[in-house]
């Protein structure tokens, strides 16, 4: 109870179950599944992921995947729901010049947010959300992936960039392959490729259904069906209503806030600064 | 329950071994597959994709783990502002006010002096009495504390919220149990109830207002620089530097332990090299644990 050095390192729910992670500093790491609790070392939870890893292995069962080399931020977010579909890995050579990101629609890479902010045009990337780590900005890991990729090259502890079927697409990787474009755009670099039995390569989507319109129809579409998800699930439903009620809290309390420092501001800047003395 | 298909590999939960075991769904399609993770004495069922998941959750925890205690020892300090003496007329202040809070029968602890800025703790037994003489003395004005719950600001584990009161133009934070902060963002627990019990053990009373146990004032400023200020200023170092011979009482060890738990050794060989600056950095990159 009085660790104060507690970081929560993931939360989510899967399926039913309440699933989380807190590193307790010096005491140990707590994983969580609703009512349980497992208490592990940090030799320990590194024993488990390789365990993990060889679990998935053995289960995706297709040569060439190693669970080992896939990046958990990509399998944790995006390949884990495609797995059970996978049917093919193969190693490929592409040139960076060759290559697309998927970001607003396919782009070839030479135009993407990654390259632009290496040659300095850091607004878009300066945007985006912090999605790879805790308080990591997106700036922030493509310099020090770059400052990796001139020290240590490319693959990295043999870690490929993915590539989807035959698509150029990169859809784990793309800002390794921009500080690769950085380095040299016509030099062809390994890739791993995978196949799902249900790809849809984007380019195989018609136009008509790429446009703004039909997006925002679809959107609406989403928002209806996930409205009436939440009626036929309960638990999904307490859940969402908790979510609005702590949102609503939150602005009511930004806006308390506010109006204190509005009044207040000089006494507030006064009791701050005595405080930076402690 | 299906048949099994195929054992896929055993798994380590600490001392505890178990398999992870492929099997059949109820019904007989591939989307209904599930994983038993089991031993002859305990089995948990998920779907495969709840599995694929769950795996992929704790692989991404580590990845977060990793690169929390890289990024921390990598962390620096930047000392904001320097640390003043009490003035004259904080002395008096204080003085002053001490003098109300006794004549009202309120027991307290002085815990921190800085300039126009006092830290005291009351005893959980005189909080109705302290309340009263909050609200009813004339000269006591209430304030908005900067880690209060107004800037949003949590206390857990029902802790008493801050307090800060301005008399004779002096700042008086009070606490109502040692507190620190948290790592979760803007969060403060209490520190272990050994801590708490200890700041009412003993008095070392002063010309002017009852002190607060050493030990206790030494964990507070340590916790206060390591999870509040993330740094050690010139005049902490100082501090540390000065109190020295704590280190050798059994009773601090014990009360670093409840905070620091297995980091406690090595936090103990800095603090008497004095290499105040390497705390932070070493503290979150510690992973022997």
């Amino acid at each position: 109870m009085s660790n104060p050095a507690v970081v929560t390192l993931q939360n989510r729910h899967i399926e039913n179950h309440a699933v989380w992670l807190d590193d307790n500093f010096g005491e140990s790491i707590h994983i969580h599944i609703d009512d349980f609790r497992a208490d592990l070392t940090n030799a320990e939870l590194r024993q488990m992921c390789s365990d993990l890893c060889e679990a998935i292995n053995a289960l995706v069962d297709i040569p060439g995947f190693d669970c080992h080399r896939i990046d958990p931020v990509f399998l944790e977010m995006q390949l884990g729901g495609r797995l059970r579909h996978l049917t093919k890995v193969s190693l490929d050579e592409v040139a960076p010049k060759d290559m697309q990101v998927l970001w607003n629609g396919v782009e070839p890479l030479g135009q993407s947010m990654c390259v632009r902010a290496l040659k300095g045009d850091t607004e878009e990337i300066d945007r985006t959300r912090d999605i790879y780590h805790e308080g990591q900005k997106d700036r922030e890991r493509l310099d020090a992936l770059l400052e990796s990729v001139r020290e240590n090259g490319y693959p990295y502890q043999g870690e490929y960039m993915i590539l989807y079927g035959d698509d150029n697409i990169i859809m784990d990787g793309q800002h390794r392959a921009a500080c690769l474009w950085e380095l040299d755009p016509e030099k062809a670099v390994p890739v791993l490729r995978f196949y799902f039995d249900n790809y849809v390569t984007p380019a195989a989507i018609p136009k008509w259904k790429r446009n703004a319109a039909y997006q925002s129809v679809r959107k609406c579409g989403r928002a209806l069906r996930s409205g009436i998800g939440l009626l036929t699930h309960p638990r999904k439903l307490y859940r969402q209503l908790k979510e609005n009620k702590k949102k609503r809290a939150q602005r009511r309390a930004d806006q308390r806030e506010a109006a204190y420092l509005r009044e207040h501001r000089a006494e507030h800047d006064e009791i701050t600064q005595l405080f930076l003395q402690k | 329950m299906g048949e099994k298909i195929r054992d896929l590999h055993p798994i380590q939960i600490g001392c505890c071994e178990l398999m992870i075991e492929l099997n059949e769904a109820y019904e007989k399609s591939r989307a209904g597959r599930l994983i038993h993770i089991q031993n002859p004495h305990f089995r948990f069922l998920i779907s495969e994709q709840g599995f694929l998941d769950l795996a992929g959750t704790v692989l991404r925890a580590k990845s977060e783990m990793d690169y929390f205690k890289k990024k921390g020892a990598a962390k620096s300090f930047e000392e904001q502002s320097a640390h003043v003496e009490p003035g004259e007329d904080t002395r008096k202040a204080e003085e002053h006010f001490c003098r109300e809070l006794e004549g009202q029968e309120i027991d307290y602890r002085l815990l921190e002096r800085n300039d126009r800025l006092l830290t005291l703790i009351i005893h959980p037994q005189s909080v109705e009495r302290y309340t009263v003489f909050r609200d009813e003395n004339p000269g006591v004005k209430r304030c908005e504390h900067p880690y209060g719950e107004l800037f949003q600001y949590r206390f857990l584990y029902q802790m008493r919220p801050f307090e800060l009161l301005r008399y004779e133009d002096v700042y008086f934070e009070i606490y109502f149990r040692i507190p620190c902060m948290s790592l979760v963002p803007k969060t403060w627990i209490p520190l272990d109830k050994m801590i708490q019990q200890r700041v009412w053990e003993s008095s070392c009373g002063a010309e002017r207002a009852k002190e607060i146990d050493p030990i206790v004032r030494y964990i507070y400023r340590l916790c206060w620089c390591i999870f509040t200020k993330e740094g050690f200023a010139e005049h902490d170092a100082a501090y540390f530097d000065e109190n020295r011979g704590l280190l050798e009482r059994p009773e601090l060890e014990e009360c670093l332990e409840v905070v620091f738990f297995r980091y406690t050794p090595s936090l103990l060989a800095i603090l008497r090299d004095g290499d105040y600056g390497s705390i932070i950095r070493s503290y979150y990159s510690f992973d022997q644990y």
